[in-house]
């Protein structure tokens, strides 16, 4: 009962745990959890990696956007 | 150039100085708005309204923010007017539960066909970029800003004008849902 409580916690702080803002305490605490909970490793390990694969995605801009919305500019600067 | 001589070069109207803008912001505002609307030409027309707005109002940008800040929130807010002016709202909910249910096989499939190969880059790239438009709205423009925009959290929730625990739930939803989606695959090592 005291392990869900723990495994519930971990999600609660797994936003400030990527961003390293979580208190140091706090932090110890989660990565203890984590050592000692392969449910909770296993989550953590795939929502890392599913953080990782969004961020590699990009998008571009086609060249010729960039082009036609600089000569747009221009010309709504010169009105 | 520093932002501080951005804004001063925007506000006299010098065109560099929008060049600069679109250099620097293009891409991520392009990939934000198209990520919401899902059309190439509807995309352009918003940046094109989003930069006649610049142009109106930076003579009022009291510089108590970050420029990228206010530049995204008048994309956000100018993206999510077209849109419900276009009525388009309604349209792309039912499209996007359409689309849930046509991606919902399309991750089966992928599932069913169980190569050891890894998925080609833009195959993958595919499957990144419908989980993540098959996301709800709002979540969706969290997930942007934050993890692909690399944008820092305090700034998000002022784009969003959430407050940054708002945001964080936000966001931490969000994954959650890309998780689910993206989970069968990033465990196989394909992606």
């Amino acid at each position: 009962m005291r392990r869900k409580r723990e495994c519930k916690k971990v999600l609660t702080f797994l936003v400030d745990y990527f961003e390293g803002t979580l208190d140091e305490q706090i932090s110890q605490r989660f990565e203890l959890h984590i050592l000692d909970c392969d449910e909770c490793k296993k989550f953590v390990e795939t929502y890392r990696k599913c953080v990782e694969v969004v961020k590699n995605f990009e998008v571009d801009i086609p060249e010729e956007l960039e082009e036609k919305l600089y000569t747009f500019i221009k010309n709504v600067l010169k009105k | 150039m520093e932002e501080k001589e951005l804004v001063e070069r925007l506000k006299k109207g010098d065109d560099l100085a929008y060049r600069e803008v679109i250099r620097r912001y293009g891409r991520k505002m392009f990939g934000l708005i198209f990520s919401m609307t899902k059309k190439r030409d509807e995309t352009e027309e918003i940046m094109q309204e989003v930069f006649l707005k610049v142009i109106k109002h930076i003579k009022d940008f009291r510089e108590d923010s970050l420029f990228s800040t206010w530049l995204f929130r008048i994309t956000v807010n100018t993206t999510l007017s077209y849109m419900k002016k276009k009525k388009r709202k309604r349209e792309s909910l039912i499209s996007e539960l359409k689309r849930d249910e046509e991606e919902r096989i399309d991750f089966e499939d992928k599932e069913e066909k169980g190569t050891d190969e890894t998925l080609e880059t833009e195959e993958r790239r595919k499957i990144v970029q419908t989980a993540i438009e098959s996301l709800p709205q709002s979540y969706r423009i969290a997930i942007i800003l934050k993890d692909i925009e690399g944008m820092p959290l305090t700034e998000v929730a002022k784009i969003l004008k959430l407050s940054e625990g708002g945001t964080k739930v936000r966001l931490h939803r969000a994954r959650l849902m890309l998780k689910k989606k993206l989970q069968p695959l990033v465990e196989k090592g394909k992606l």
